[in-house]
């Protein structure tokens, strides 16, 4: 997990606001006195800084959820007339109460897995509206509350009905508050990503039984189409493109390869469109990981988001490069290398953290006690390069090792702290196999076959035993 | 010239882009010839355009919001030679363009 700014002279002056409305009575004390003597442009200038990093105000003080539902009654105003309000009971209203169910669901979900304490990380108000305008097809986060139309009646129907319309909505202000990616072409279709996975996982989450990434539908936005349209719902995340197939709203568009990517100025570069790509991404690494898809591939896409190396302007390859870094460092290299084969199988080459660099090869060949070695490196697109060539691949721990020229196949255990240069072994059908990392002084330690005497010594460069 | 002036042809494009549930059907760009259809909605368009004082506004009349998952409205009006475009963001904050975006956004629907 991305780490924790602790605050201990500076917020941003909206947080102050935020805290004297709704903290305790110390605490809103402070953030008077502070808005009163500190409006320095010093302030003004740390805030964004400030908003990069999931940052914990109070930790001791808990989170602060406070739900704010508007009906604007078929208008445009905004915020429109207050009917529930945190705590209060269901009003019989669907769109009323599917919104407040979906933010309070978006909110769990946040702060009980990742320790996110609501929208801005400092209690921000949950404010939704619902019945917004006429006959409206849409819901949008305008960097204040979430909105909710009704749907025509005709295609769409109310933009509550899925939870993970509320998740994904809420989502955008959580990105605006962490990567703040900009809203068109790639970073815009992975703000877009990012709503769908967090969406999804708030819909995975709040289920009863909680659903696990194999058991969940991956779809956003299901029961969204009336019956009048040939669809289960507006995007698929398991299978982008085939969510629906209608007469009248023709095929779903979304690309699941970087080979179908579409070059459009439509829709900021179709942020709406090419999402399909990191979408698959992320459910091919939920599915590897297993279990929760929150608890191991959520954690890592929301560190991403929170990672400061993340631009604004980041690409997909970006994106992806970090989502492995993080794997790597929240839990280990065979996480790191399956959330990069499930980039890889959406057309993006990702270097697996873990086995950067250049590193020795010690073969043996039906001796136990000469070894020959060869220098190697891999490459992110899964060849490797060196004293010879050939592919690589990580599963489930497994180094899978293939070279171009003759029948050689090594296969062996990984260890996750490879990448800290410490000994890995690997033992093939035909030899004996180790790999170090160029340069590491160390001692190698005896494997169970006996091929090399106990602890060792060896020279780093791989020269000689 | 008064866009609401009766005789000239009047020629509008109008495009709407993104939202949440953006879907290329149902964004196909509108095409209206002033000339090609029934003189009362001729008539109706024209009075939009002029209440809005679509040709002197610029092209961007309100600032964009922040936020994600607005629509976009682009809307092109040629008229005796000129030829004039603007981008709205929703929510629409000027009731006469929102009154317009509103006309042509059933127009567009109604066409597909």
């Amino acid at each position: 997990m991305t780490e924790r700014n602790c605050l201990h002279c500076v917020l941003p002056p909206h947080m102050l606001e935020n805290i004297a409305r709704n903290g305790t009575g110390e605490e809103r004390d402070w953030a008077l006195r502070t808005l009163a003597v500190d409006s320095s442009t010093r302030q003004v200038r740390a805030e964004r800084e400030l908003m990069r990093a999931p940052v914990a105000v109070f930790g001791a003080a808990g989170p602060h959820k406070k739900r704010l539902i508007h009906d604007a009654k078929t208008g445009t105003t905004l915020p429109g007339t207050l009917v529930r309000s945190e705590g209060q009971a269901a009003t019989g209203d669907a769109a009323v109460d599917e919104a407040y169910d979906g933010l309070g669901a978006t909110f769990d979900l946040y702060w009980d897995i990742y320790q996110r304490d609501s929208i801005d990380n400092a209690g921000m108000d949950l404010i939704g509206t619902v019945h917004y305008d006429k006959k409206y097809d849409n819901a949008f986060w305008n960097d204040v509350q979430m909105v909710f139309g009704d749907g025509d009646g005709q295609y769409f129907n109310r933009f509550t009905i899925a939870i993970d319309i509320m998740g994904h909505e809420l989502t955008h202000g959580v990105t605006a508050h962490q990567a703040n990616l900009v809203y068109h072409d790639q970073p815009g279709a992975l703000n877009e990503s990012l709503s769908d996975v967090f969406g999804s996982l708030v819909k995975q989450y709040a289920q009863s039984p909680r659903q696990t990434a194999a058991d969940a539908d991956w779809l956003i936005g299901a029961g969204l189409f009336t019956p009048a349209i040939n669809g289960i719902a507006l995007r698929s995340m398991k299978a982008p493109g085939t969510a629906y197939d209608d007469r009248v709203l023709g095929k779903d568009p979304q690309p699941d390869h970087m080979s179908k990517y579409v070059n459009t100025t439509r829709d900021n570069g179709g942020v709406h469109i090419n999402s399909g790509i990191p979408n698959r991404a992320f459910y091919l690494a939920a599915i590897a990981l297993g279990g929760y898809a929150w608890e191991k591939a959520g954690k890592i896409w929301y560190a991403t988001n929170c990672d400061p190396r993340l631009s604004p302007t980041a690409s997909f390859q970006d994106f992806a490069n970090l989502t492995a870094d993080n794997a790597a460092k929240l839990f280990d290299a065979d996480v790191a290398a399956k959330v990069a084969e499930a980039w890889r199988q959406v057309g993006i080459n990702v270097a697996v953290p873990g086995l950067s660099g250049d590193w020795i090869l010690h073969y043996s060949w039906g001796s136990t006690t000469t070894y020959g070695q060869a220098s190697i490196t891999f490459n992110a697109d899964h060849s490797f390069s060196g004293s010879n060539t050939g592919q690589w691949r990580l599963r489930d721990g497994t180094l899978l090792l293939s070279y171009t020229s003759g029948p050689a196949k090594y296969a062996g255990t990984l260890d996750s702290n490879v990448a800290n240069g410490e000994m890995s072994t690997f033992a093939g059908l035909d030899g004996a196999w180790y790999l170090t990392r160029k340069g590491i002084v160390g001692v190698m330690d005896d494997t169970s076959a006996g091929v090399l005497a106990a602890r060792q010594p060896y020279d780093a460069a791989g020269s000689t035993w | 010239m008064n866009p609401g002036a009766e005789g000239g042809d009047l020629r509008l494009r109008f495009e709407m882009d993104g939202g949440f549930a953006y879907i290329p059907a149902l964004a196909e760009p509108l095409e209206v010839d002033t000339a090609t259809i029934d003189p009362t909605e001729a008539a109706t368009l024209r009075t939009l355009l002029t209440e809005a004082h679509f040709f002197s506004l610029p092209a961007r009349p309100e600032a964009p919001a922040r936020g994600a998952d607005q629509r976009t409205f682009t809307i092109t009006a040629t008229e005796a030679g000129r030829t004039h475009t603007i981008t709205l963001t929703e929510p629409i904050r000027d009731p006469a363009l929102a009154q317009l975006v509103d006309h042509l956004r059933q127009r567009q629907r109604e066409a597909l």
